[in-house]
This record gives structure tokens, sequence and C-alpha cells, in this order.
């Protein structure tokens, strides 16, 4: 009967009118929500058996640009590991401070060298004597805790890597978990846009702390390998494998084997280290900052500690110490070594004989230092001879050639930790500027337009309302056959 | 004599159209109700013998019977074993006492569309009482040749709701491209690895690991790579099988596979392009394509990049519906997208479509009237294709229905009427002899 033909076709069109109107209040009220896909649907005539019965819903289709989120996700990978490293360069950089600041390496360095002038100046005086063995060990101190404070900028790092591979880890589980839930959803032939939205949302995760490509598979599912060829999702999830340390020394580096590697399923995947390290992401830039910007850091701030020593150690300079004795400046107490072990600023120590807490002496300053009895009281003469050794310009590994004095030397130390900052400052935001300018290229190809969505539903208003007229004449066709 | 033969034909008149109104009034009762076929009465007339000069009315008979064949509108609905026929043909089915009966003893109904759902001992029925029946398929999904003209090969269908279904994996597609800086003198030389899923005969997820080491040549390039299968359900260590591959670096097939040695277990057939392999649960196609073509595996200056490694078969999963097809095929989807036939269910054809018996539920009986059954393919032949989300509607029309309503009236106070005045030409002759 056709007047019951006409009644469900008008059903058919209320009912993809209102799914209509359901999604677009859905892509309106998911406007702000990062990572959602705009949803359409896509309707098409609906026969039952050849002959047209209506409309029907042929399936949502959800935004996607597959070539703007691959060129997204690439661009992440440098951004995440600039912007660990450069947040690890600024913090090195503030440990190090600069001239200006009261607390600085510098600054208590470069008093300590005025303490000695004083010295020269007034070698009778025991307080300028004390003052100078003081700023000594102030200096010393300051040194010291630059060492200890990198060290741990190091655990930090290694820390903040156990962290991102666990997040990996369970990101790459609720991969597969979604892996099979879209599968299904696939074969049951629903609408899986909000499962491929979170399954987006954890890919990025894992993007960002390992560069990744994705690979589609049957029934919508997708393995994950990273851009160097190493598979962390082919079917099962992999499991990244790190084991953080609770402190980490100097002396120990990934190279000579003391600090734990990445590996995925036994194969190694060492940032820096092997043919499939990755070169983006923050896990990088976090090993980066392990095993290189703040073991450079150390090594100059070692090679300054060295430099001190070695100029007060200089044969002849003071009469009173028996050649390879300890000078002014000791490491933990002894000569130094040649080679020296990484972290000498750590074990940079006043020699004991100066020292009133440790039962030495501070008129040794200008009487030797290991000196039996008080010499002449009004001799300068050592005084001026550690003046002399602190102002003579030597060759330092991080003074690139140049022969400084200490003081020049302390501040070339400080200025090469400014440059680091400023440099990885740089190339972080030029990689966030990229990676923005493409997320924003997505967002527009992929994201909710309100107007365009407030317009859809104006449309979606009159198709409904005309559906509802059909019903109504309908209803009274029928009617006028029962008043027959 | 004349005068009451009018009397007579004016009664069986109104008798015919009490009929009539009593089909109508079951038509449109049933206007709502799905796969219900109209019934109709048709009038003959009775001639008496008639003597010149003279006429006797003879008056009226009315023939009912149900319009079977008669298709009714199909409406789409939201459930899959809403199932109907478009075009000629009725359904199998049986009632509840042939549901549990030997086929022997079973009796076959047939009715032209069914609101099918899955009792609780998963057999497919309506509400009304009336069970589907079909063939059942065999593992490769084919009926054989049951018997066409009877209904003795046919089954209610049964379905378990919670049962499991698994595909093994027979073929795997590795379509992936090494990277051919790797096999330049001088390169480094680590191998890749690349794990595949498969599943095995038992639906379960299993691994091969496929590791990829180039040959680094002391000068110039080799484009040569060795690849090791090893199964993770056999031996983690013992590859079950080798093959080097060289790739062509010719100007117009460059990049494609060239020369291919299996050993170690496998064998390689270049007409296909085809390593075979045989891990635990039995022989493994890898799909890796032949010389000198388009092959799946390529060697070019790019990524390792396995970007389309596809297999077949599907890992366990749960039953989640039933779909029937224009062909009748009934059949069970799982979860995890594979697909399994269950029944085929034949559209049965008769002669005479208005000698079938009415047996209530919209359904019909096989009668000597109707001719002999027989059973076709949905689609095939004269009948129509089986339509799953649809349901054919009555064959009534109401606005039919209230015409003939109207029609009816008209002739039932007419034939009165006849009454009436005969009566009242009776009561002129008895007031004669007043």
């Amino acid at each position: 009967m056709s007047i019951s033909q006409a009644l469900s076709n008008a059903t058919s069109g209320l009912g993809a009118a209102s799914r209509q109107a359901g999604l677009v209040s859905q892509n309106i009220a998911n406007a702000l929500t990062p990572g959602y896909a705009r949803r359409e649907i896509s309707l098409a005539e609906r026969t039952v058996a050849g002959a047209g019965a209506g409309v029907r819903v042929a399936g949502v289709d959800r935004a996607a640009s597959p070539a703007l989120t691959a060129e997204r996700r690439a661009a992440e990978g440098p951004a995440a590991r600039d912007a660990a490293a450069s947040a690890a360069a600024a913090r090195i950089s503030t440990i190090f401070g600069g001239p200006e600041d009261a607390s600085s390496f510098v600054s208590k360095f470069s008093a300590f060298d005025r303490s000695l002038r004083d010295l020269a100046n007034q070698p009778s005086s025991s307080a300028a004597q004390r003052v100078a063995v003081a700023s000594a060990k102030q200096a010393t101190v300051t040194i010291n805790s630059l060492s200890t404070s990198l060290q741990t900028i190091r655990v930090e790092a290694d820390r903040a890597i156990a962290a991102e591979v666990s997040r990996v880890n369970a990101s790459l589980t609720a991969i597969e978990a979604l892996n099979g839930q879209i599968e299904r959803a696939t074969a049951a032939n629903r609408d899986a846009s909000a499962l491929l939205d979170e399954r987006d949302r954890a890919v990025n995760v894992v993007n960002g702390a390992i560069p990744v490509r994705t690979l589609a598979r049957e029934n919508g599912k997708i393995d994950l390998i990273t851009t160097e060829g190493a598979p962390l999702l082919a079917g099962e999830a992999r499991q990244l494998s790190f084991t953080p340390r609770l402190l980490i020394t100097a002396d120990q580096t990934f190279a000579n084997g003391a600090l734990s590697g990445l590996s995925v399923d036994g194969v190694d995947i060492t940032p820096g280290a092997g043919a499939r390290g990755p070169s983006g992401g923050s896990i990088a830039g976090q090993f980066a900052v392990r095993d290189d910007i703040a073991v450079g850091a150390a090594t100059d701030i070692d090679a300054f500690a060295a430099d001190l020593i070695d100029r007060f150690a200089a044969s002849g300079l003071d009469p009173s110490a028996a050649p390879g004795a300890p000078g002014l400046f000791t490491d933990a107490g002894a000569a130094l070594a040649d080679p020296y072990t990484a972290g000498l600023a750590g074990r940079l120590r006043v020699n004991a004989s100066v020292d009133p807490d440790q039962g030495g002496d501070p008129s040794r300053l200008r009487d030797g230092l290991y000196a039996a009895a008080p010499g002449p009281a009004g001799s300068n003469a050592l005084v001026v001879a550690f003046i002399r050794a602190l102002d003579a310009p030597q060759a330092q590994a991080f003074s690139s050639g140049r022969s400084l004095s200490a003081l020049d030397a302390a501040g070339a130390v400080v200025a090469l930790r400014g440059a680091a900052r400023s440099a990885s400052e740089s190339a972080a935001a030029g990689s966030a500027a990229y990676r923005d300018a493409l997320a924003e290229a997505e967002l527009g190809e992929t994201g909710v337009d309100t107007d365009a969505e407030l317009q859809q539903l104006l449309l979606v208003e009159q198709a409904f309302a005309a559906n509802a007229r059909v019903i109504e004449v309908t209803g009274r066709l029928i009617d006028q056959l029962t008043e027959l | 004599m004349g005068i009451s033969s009018s009397l007579n034909a004016g009664v069986a008149g109104l008798a015919v159209n009490a009929v009539k109104l009593a089909t109508i009034s079951d038509n449109i009762a049933n206007s709502q109700t799905i796969g219900y076929k109209r019934a109709d009465a048709q009038f003959a007339d009775l001639v008496l013998q008639q003597q010149s000069g003279a006429y006797s009315a003879g008056g009226v008979r009315a023939f009912t019977f149900r319009d079977a064949g008669a298709q009714g509108a199909l409406i789409t609905t939201a459930s899959s074993t809403d199932i109907s026929i478009s075009g000629r043909g009725l359904l199998p089915v049986t009632d509840a006492a042939g549901a549990t009966a030997p086929a022997a003893d079973r009796e076959l109904l047939l009715t032209s569309t069914g609101s099918f759902f899955t009792d609780e001992f998963g057999q497919l029925r309506t509400q009304s009482g009336l069970f589907l029946l079909g063939w059942p398929t065999d593992s490769t999904g084919s009926v054989g040749s049951p018997a066409r003209d009877s209904g003795s090969g046919l089954e209610p269908v049964r379905i378990n709701l919670n049962q499991f279904s698994a595909a093994p994996t027979t073929e795997v597609r590795l379509g992936l491209n090494l990277p051919a800086s790797d096999t330049v003198a001088g390169a480094p030389g680590d191998p890749y690895l690349l794990p595949i899923e498969y599943f095995d005969n038992l639906g379960r997820r299993q691994t091969l690991s496929l590791t990829f080491t180039p040959a680094v040549p002391a000068a110039g390039a080799s484009n040569q790579w060795n690849v090791s299968i090893i199964d993770n359900a056999g031996s983690p260590t013992t590859p079950i099988g080798t093959f080097d591959v060289t790739f062509d670096d010719t100007p117009a097939t460059g990049g494609s596979v060239g020369a291919v040695t299996a050993g170690g277990g496998a064998s390689y057939d270049p007409a296909t392009g085809r390593v075979t392999v045989t891990t635990a649960s039995g022989p493994l196609e890898i799909d890796i394509g032949s010389p000198n073509g388009g092959s799946a595996l390529t060697q070019l200056s790019a990524t390792f990049a396995p970007l389309a490694v596809t297999k077949n078969g599907a890992p366990i999963g749960n039953l989640s519906t039933i779909e029937i097809d224009e062909g009748g095929v009934l059949t069970a989807v799982f979860d995890t997208g594979f697909r399994r036939p269950l029944y085929q269910i034949p559209v049965v054809d008769v002669p005479n479509y208005r000698g079938l018996n009415a047996v209530g539920n919209q359904a019909f009986a096989v009668s000597q009237d109707s001719g002999d059954i027989f059973l076709w393919d949905a689609g095939d032949g004269p009948v129509g294709e089986t339509v799953g989300f649809a349901l054919s509607e009555s064959t009534t029309d109401i606005a039919a229905e209230l015409t003939d309503l109207i029609q009816t009236q008209r002739a039932y106070s007419s034939n009165a009427k006849i009454i009436q005045t005969v009566d009242e030409m009776l009561q002129e002759t008895t007031n004669i002899i007043r």
C-alpha cells in the first residue's frame, strides 16, 4: 500500500535528520576537544529488493588528513627532543649563574682572587689570612655543588626516561586493545570514530617519546614502527625496557656500561648509540641530557678544577713543599693524578694545612703550606707567587686553544653554558614553531568549524520539518478514507 | 413459482453479501499483520431449469479464497533476522511440534515473511511459533545436493549464539621495502627485524620473526639480502626457512625481486612469487612477488617500511550477528570480522498458490489443490530473492476494502428490499380473500 510506503519513507527521513542533528551536536560539543576529528554523516538511498524505500545512514565519515598528520608527527620528534635539551641547558646555565650574581661560581672565585690580593698588601694580618682561606673554601664548595647539581640533572633525566618508557609501554598496550575494539566495530559495521580518536591520541603519546610511523593493517588496525625501522607494535604490543638508577656518579656513563640503554624486545634502540636509535622524541632528548649535555658541563668544570689545582702545584712555587706534594687546592687531599678520574670538581678541596677547621693554620698561606715554623710576618713573597700563578695564562681543555688566567677561565666556563643555552633554545623555538604550524594546518583540516556546523543544523531542521509535514499529510489522507 | 424464487434469491443475496462482509472485516482487521494475505469472496449465479414464459430466480452463491500468491510491499526494519522474499515463493517453516519432531513427522508450512529471533534453545522462530527451516552447510559452506521436491532435507535452524570460531592464516603478503643503501660497500650491515602475527589452527596468535640481513660487499653494491624466518610456536633459535633475495637494478624493473634462493625448509616458486614454509600449524605461503615484475618485496633507496604486510585468517571471535544474503545463505558474522555460512534457506514454489490451506499465523499448508512443492535456491528460477532487514506488509488495501464495504452494504440493503417487496406482494395476495 503506497500510503504506508509514504509513511515509512518519511519516518526514515526523520530518523536520518535526527541522527544528523545528533552528530552536529556532538561536533559542536567537541569543538574545543584536543584530538577530536570532525564527523560527517553520509546518507544513501535505501533500497529493498531493488526498489527505493526512503533514506538510510550509510555511515559516519571521520575527517582525516593522513598526509598532514604524518608530517605533523614527523615534526613532533625534533620538537620534543629540542624541548627536553633546551630545558636542561637552561637549568645548567642557571646553576652556573652569571658574574653579576653574588652566589654564582664566578663571583665566589673572584672573591677568593680579591682576598689573596688583600693578603698581599697586609701579609701580617691574621684576619686577612683567615678571609683568604675562607673564601678559597667557599669557592671550592660552590664548585663541589656545581658538580653535584650536574649529576642530579643526569639522575633526573634518567628518571624522566624511565617515566617516558612506562608511558610508551602503557600507550602501546592501549593501542593494541583499541586495535581489537576497532576491528570488532568495523566488522559489526558500527561507528568506530571515538575509538579512532582515542587511538590517535595514544599514538601521539608514543610519537612524542619515540617518533613512529603508522602502518595500516586489515580491519582498520594499525602497526607502529619507529622511523629508524624498529617495530613497536606488530599485532601485539612490544615493550620497551630501560633500567633507571637511583644515583649516578660522574664517572658512570652509558659508554662504560654503567648506565642503561633502551631496547625493545631485545633489539637495542638506545638514542645516539646504534643504527636503530631514534634521533628525535623526548626520550632521545633526555638521553642527550644524561649522556651529553650534563656530561659536557661536568667535563668543563672538572677541567677548570684540574687547571686550578695545577696552577698551585707547580714545583718551586712554594719552597716548603716537596716535589709532587699537593698545592693550595687538592683532589680530596691528594695531588692531581694524570689523568684524573671524572668528577674532580666534586672532590676539589682546600689543602688541610691552611684550613683551621682541619687543624691547619691560615698563616701558612704566607709562610709556606708545609712550613714547620712561622716565617717573617711582613713577607708577602709566597702570596705574590700565588697571585702570579692565578694570573698566568694557561691553555684549558674548554678554551679552544686560547691561554687564559684562572679568573678568565671561570668566566669562559660560564659563557660556554650561556652559549649552549641560547643555541638550544633557538633550536627548540624553531622546531616547535614548525610543529605548531603543521598542527594548526591539521586542525584546519580535521577540526570542527562551528559556523559550518550551525549552517548544517539549519538544513537538518528544514529536512526534519519537511518529513514531519509528509507524515501529517499522510495522516490526513487516511482520515479521508475512514470518513467515506 | 416466480414469486417465492425471488424471495429465495433475496435471501441468498443476503447470505453471500454477509460472506463478503466477513472477508472485508477480516482483511481490515489484519491490515497491519505482516505477511497476511487478503481473503476474497467471488460470487457466481445459480440458474434453475427455465420453462418458456416463466422465470425462476436461481440466486447466487459465494466462493471464498485466500490470495497467497499476492505480494505485500516490503518495509525495512532494524533486525537482520527479519526475512522476506522479493517476488514469488514462500519460506519453509514448521510449527512448535515440528521443531522437535523427526524429519519424517515434521509438517512443512509456508509463510511469506517472518520476524525471527533466536529462542532459548538457539532456534530461529517467530513470536507466533513458526520455526524457520533450512539446509545446514558443511565446513566449506556447501549444502551438497539435498532433495528439492520434498522438505525431507530441511532442519530447524539452530544457532549457538555463544559459539567461537577462528580461521587459520595460510597466506602472508610481504609488501615491504628494504633500504638499498644498506647493501652498499661500507654500510654497517645491521639486520632489520620484523615480527608478523599469524593465527594458528586453534585461533591462537603466533608470531613469525623475520630477520633481514643485508650482504655488504667489499666494493660496489650487492643488492642482496638474507631473510631468515623463525616461528615462535616452534624452536626459538632454528629458522623454519631462509631465503636469499637478490634485487634487480636494471632500468625497467629496478628495485623488484631478481633472483631468490630458498633453503632450510623454505621453497620458492618463481611463477607464483611465493615462498612456502611450514609452521607448527601447517604450510604458510609468503608472497614476495615474481622476478622482473612489480613485486611486493622491493629494495629502493628509502627507509625500512613494512607498509603493506597483509595476511588472511582471523583470531578466535564471538558470534556477533546473523545475516541472510539474497541467495538465502544464513551467515554468522564474528566480532573479529570473520564470516561463516551456517544454513541455506530455500524458497518454496507451488503451482497454485490459491490452493494452499491457510493454517493461521500467516502460514499455509500444502494441499492437493496447491500441487507439489519445489525448493529453489533464492533468486533462482521463478522465485524471488530472500531479503534481510525487511518484512512483507499485509496485502490489504484499506481504500479498496472500504470501497468494497460500501458496495456490499448497498448490495445487502438492495437484497433486503427485494425480501420486503416480495412480502408486500404476498400481503396483497392474501388480502384478496378478505
